[in-house]
Order: structure tokens, then C-alpha cells, then sequence
């Protein structure tokens, strides 16, 4: 059987075209998928939990499903200040199950943009957004900067199908109709693609950013010759550049979000595209990872207020990053029990953070085993979804996408076994609803 | 001899294409590397393939040296994963978001093994 117009269940690009044959249930070829696309999709058998384990001293011992939910539910229930993260890599249905536990047992619920975008919600709470759809820059753009992001390597085919080489409506000669400009500190593989490359000193594009605001609102005699590296003429030359784009896009990623004042960053960032809007059409937007980390953001918003780090133990929400994120919540080792689903933070987090979670019951929703699982008193195997599960996700310009389930599964859903957690939780006495 | 650097740590294509694979030694081959520029490699005397060791305030990790010339010498990249994060600490007071890129680090030249992932994660167990 071949499946066509399958969504790919790895980055935020969330490609929609690809093209999957099936045979007997079981993945026979790919088309279409990028690297890390076709990896996911095809190594889907590959190091599987067959079944749900739970330490027992140095060992794992296989449990039922049943068993398992039973322990989570025991561990969640008990704990005094439980945290439940990830969400990232898992549908839209299962995260909005997730926000209801994670309010049932008064804990905190985070998700991957807490090291990642997080410092880009901060930074838009502040100033605003000023963003468009990637049909938007498919048809637009003619002039593409990528800013502190490598999409060669970890968004492989947005430069074909959003950025770059795409034809659109009023770039129809696709790549010749568009002028491509890489900042960042290190030549990328992504300079490869680009017409120009800006190398900036590391920590220096809050510098940078704020010195093109200068220039393009008429103050370049305050800006010096050098700025972070970049010679003064090179930046005039750039904002020349960008006023008179006829539409103008600027993608940004962790060289900006993660380095010096990280969120006074994308505060800048927004602040520039907001005075480039003065001159012409101009936008921006974060280069998501995780396929439904965009997702995750819009159902913890509508269901809480708040996009990441929300804390139920006041009975409301309550959202104050530096206080309710991950790592300091870990690093403060207030965190007592953790429920990780669809990521991994044992590879991902900080050293203290990762010790923390070494030492509480720390309890692992995933298809595969990995750095977390490690660590986990409770693995509880999963169905992959875009895979084995159906659901919804968001592509990095917020666009909802039905994605698909090519095959069927004994593994449980994250959102069934969210529900079934709940339900137990519900049966649990002292609970009330 | 080692030499202060700052630390840079990121997605790459090989570290994302084995990430569902965190068992794999290509998961290993892939995220255990230290990329730097072959001037500071010939600086603290190792050649390619040679093991490294990358320093911080927070702990120290070994892996495999990488040579780049797109990297500058005054920097070392290591991709995102358990063995870069391993020597990352929490930055208080800046929202949340800890620092993994231009992190202040040392290098230097080690004879010490590579930790496999979970000889590393046992590390945290202790």
C-alpha cells in the first residue's frame, strides 16, 4: 500500500509531502523524508521496550501496561511537587490529556522550549511577534536571512520547500528571485546555500541587532566602526539590504536564544523587524525543533494561559520562568517526582538538573530507550506518532497539521495512557475532581 | 597543555539522524566529538581522532577530537547530547534557559577513554 502526503514526524518544518510504502504493517520505503526524517520513520522497530519495566535495584523487570499506569499513577500521586515534561514530540491531543493531570495532582507541566525557544516567548511577551506563514515566504520573500540557525543540519528541507529554492507566486524563478544572508559566529555547512556571510564574535548579536535598529531609524553616526566583529560598513550595507526588500524574513535559532542576554536577544530581534515595518514588509520566525514543540506551546496557552512552565500547585496556574522552569526547578531539587513523555533530558539538561533526576522516582513515556531511561525507575513503552499514532501537530508558523498512522501497534498511545493514568488517579481516595 | 576556549554546543545532521538511537556507537560517534580548529588541535598536541578533555566549572567529559577549519580558536563545538551537557551548569537569574552556547571551558589533550552513554549516565547516580 503506498500512503502519500504523509507528515514527517521529526522538525518543526513539518513536511507534508511525503511518501510512504507499506507492506504487510510494516514500513517497506520512504520518499521525499530528509535524513533525519527518513532515520525516524524507517527506524521505527529499532531498540524497542517490548514491554513496560520498572527498576528493581540494578534491574529492570517487565510489568504489564496495567501495572505500569498503576505505578505512575502511585508515584504522581504521592509526590508533593511533581513535574511533567517534554510534550514536544507527541500530538497535540496527548498534551491537552497531559495539562489536565499535570492540574488533577496540583504539579508543574513544562515543555521542551524551556531550553530551547523559551527565551523567543520572553522576548515576544515583551515586544510582539511580528510573523507570517512559510506559504507566506514560499510566495513573498526576496530576501532570506537565517540568524544564529544552521537549517542544513537540523531543518534540512526548509531551504527547498519554505526559504530558498521554493518557487512562489511572486518569486517565480525560486532561488534566483531571492537575495540569502547567513549571521552567525561560525561558518555553517548553511553558508554554503547563502549569497552572503556575516560572522559575528560569540555573545555579540544583542550588539549587532541593536546597532541595525540604530541605522535603520537614521542614527548610524552613533554606531563605531566595529561592532562585534562586523565592520560598520557591512551593517549599513545590510540595513540597506532590508529596507528595500520588497519582503523581507528574518529565521532565527538557538545562536540567539541560547547566548548573552538570550531573551533581551529576540526582544531586539522583534524590535528591528518592527522598525523595519516602517520602510517595508518585513517578519520573522524561531526555527522550531521538536515536529509539535509549536503544538505544545498553543495548547498550553489556550488550556492555561501560559505557553511553558506552568505550576498548578496554587490550584491555578501560575507561569514565572526562572522560578517554574525545569532546570531551576531540578537545580533547586524542589522537584520530588518527574514524569518525562516523548523527550529526553537526560541528554539534554544540565548537569545538576540530570542529578536531580537521578535521585527522585523519575518515570519515562517513549517509544525508544534513551539517556532519561537510564536513569528511570518506571519505563513505560509508547506508539510513535505520525508513525503508528495519528494526531495533530504545529508546524513552526503555528499552522495546525493532521498527521497520519501508517501502520498499527501494540504499543498504548501517550494519550491513552495519559487517560489511563488519570483515571486511576481519579480512583485514588482524597482526590477530589 | 591546555588551552581556554568557549564552548559551543549544537544540532548537527549525524547527531539528529542517530537520536532515536542513543545505544548506537554511531549515536556515539556522532555526539561524543569535540570540533576544533586544526591550529589549537596542533596547539595542545593532539592529531585527529585523538581524545580530548573539555573542562568547566561543572565537570569535565572526554571525547573525540574533530578537526574544523570553519571553527575559530578560540572555540570548540561539541553537539548537543549527554556528553556536552554532562559539563553545562544552570545559569541563575536569566529566565529559565540555561547557557549551552559560549560557555567558558579549557581543553586539553587526554590518554582517558570516551565514557559509553550510560557509563556516563551511571555517573549521575552516584
Amino acid at each position: 500500500m503506498i500512503i502519500e502526503d504523509v507528515i514527517c514526524p521529526f522538525c518543526g518544518s513539518l513536511c507534508d509531502d511525503l511518501t510512504v510504502e507499506v507492506k504487510d504493517n510494516e514500513i517497506a520505503g520512504i520518499e521525499n523524508a530528509c535524513k533525519l526524517g527518513y532515520s525516524k520513520i524507517i527506524g521505527y522497530e529499532h531498540d524497542r521496550h517490548e514491554r513496560p519495566l520498572k527498576r528493581v535495584g540494578d534491574e529492570f523487570k517487565e510489568i504489564s501496561y496495567e501495572e505500569g499506569i498503576e505505578e505512575a499513577a502511585k508515584i504522581l500521586y504521592n509526590a508533593r511537587r511533581p513535574l511533567l515534561y517534554g510534550w514536544a514530540s507527541t500530538s497535540c491531543e496527548a498534551i491537552e490529556r497531559g495539562i489536565e493531570l499535570a492540574v488533577k495532582i496540583g504539579g508543574i507541566i513544562d515543555q521542551t522550549a524551556t531550553v530551547c525557544h523559551g527565551p523567543t516567548v520572553l522576548g515576544t511577551q515583551e515586544v510582539g511577534k511580528p510573523s507570517c506563514t512559510l506559504g507566506e515566504v514560499k510566495n513573498r520573500a526576496d530576501l532570506v536571512i537565517y540568524w544564529g540557525c544552521n537549517p542544513f543540519h537540523a531543518h534540512p528541507r526548509h531551504a527547498e520547500r519554505y526559504s530558498t529554492f521554493t518557487k512562489g507566486y511572486f518569486a517565480d524563478k525560486g532561488r534566483k528571485d531571492r537575495k540569502i544572508v547567513l549571521v552567525d559566529i561560525r561558518k555553517t555547512d548553511t553558508e554554503g546555500i547563502c549569497d552572503r556571510f556575516i560572522q559575528i564574535e560569540p555573545g555579540s548579536d544583542y550588539k549587532v541587532l541593536t546597532s541595525l535598529i540604530a541605522i535603520i531609524m537614521g542614527e548610524e553616526e552613533s554606531i563605531p566602526e566595529d561592532i562585534g566583529g562586523v565592520k560598520k560598513e557591512e551593517l549599513l550595507g545590510l540595513a540597506e539590504e532590508m529596507k528595500h526588500a520588497n519582503f523581507g524574513m528574518i529565521f532565527f535559532g538557538m545562536g540567539v536564544t541560547m547566548t548573552g542576554p538570550k531573551y533581551k536577544n529576540i526582544a531586539a530581534l522583534e524590535r528591528l523587524v518592527r522598525e523595519l515595518n516602517r520602510h517595508t514588509k518585513f517578519s520573522l520566525m524561531p526555527m522550531r525543533g521538536h515536529y509539535n514543540v509549536a503544538g505544545a506551546g498553543a495548547v498550553f496557552t489556550w488550556r492555561t494561559g501560559f505557553p511553558y512552565a506552568v505550576d498548578f500547585s496554587r490550584g491555578y496556574s501560575y507561569y514565572n520562568p526562572g522560578e517554574t522552569t525545569s532546570n531551576d526547578l531540578l537545580t533547586r531539587e524542589e522537584v520530588d517526582a518527574m514524569l518525562v513523555v516523548a523527550s529526553d533530558p537526560g541528554a539534554h539538561f544540565v548537569n545538576s538538573s540530570v542529578r536531580r533526576m537521578a535521585k527522585i522516582p523519575l518515570i519515562v513515556m517513549d517509544p525508544h530507550p534513551s539517556a532519561t531511561s537510564e536513569l528511570a525507575d518506571l519505563i513505560i513503552p509508547t506508539a510513535i506518532c505520525g508513525v503508528e499514532m495519528d494526531g495533530t501537530a504545529y508546524r513552526m508558523d503555528d499552522v495546525p497539521i493532521r498527521f497520519k498512522k501508517l501502520i498499527d501497534s501494540k504499543f498504548k498511545s501517550d494519550f491513552e495512557i495519559i487517560g489511563d493514568i488519570i483515571e486511576k488517579i481519579d480512583k485514588m481516595e482524597g482526590v477530589k475532581d | 597543555m591546555k588551552r581556554e576556549v568557549k564552548l559551543i554546543t549544537g544540532r548537527t545532521l549525524d547527531q539528529g539522524i542517530f537520536i532515536e538511537h542513543k545505544h548506537s556507537d554511531e549515536y556515539l560517534n556522532a555526539a561524543a566529538i569535540c570540533r576544533i580548529n586544526p591550529k589549537l588541535m596542533k596547539e595542545i598536541g593532539v592529531d585527529e581522532g585523538d581524545r580530548v578533555k573539555v573542562i568547566t566549572d561543572v565537570a569535565d567529559v572526554v571525547v573525540r577530537a574533530v578537526g574544523d577549519d570553519n571553527i575559530g580558536e578560540k572555540m570548540i563545538f561539541v553537539p548537543m547530547g549527554p556528553w556536552a551537557n554532562f559539563v553545562l551548569g544552570m545559569d541563575v537569574g536569566m529566565g529559565g534557559m540555561p547557557s549551552f552556547k559560549g560557555v567558558d571551558a579549557k581543553i586539553e589533550s587526554t590518554d582517558e577513554k570516551t565514557p559509553k552513554m550510560e557509563e556516563l549516565m551511571k555517573r549521575y547516580m552516584i
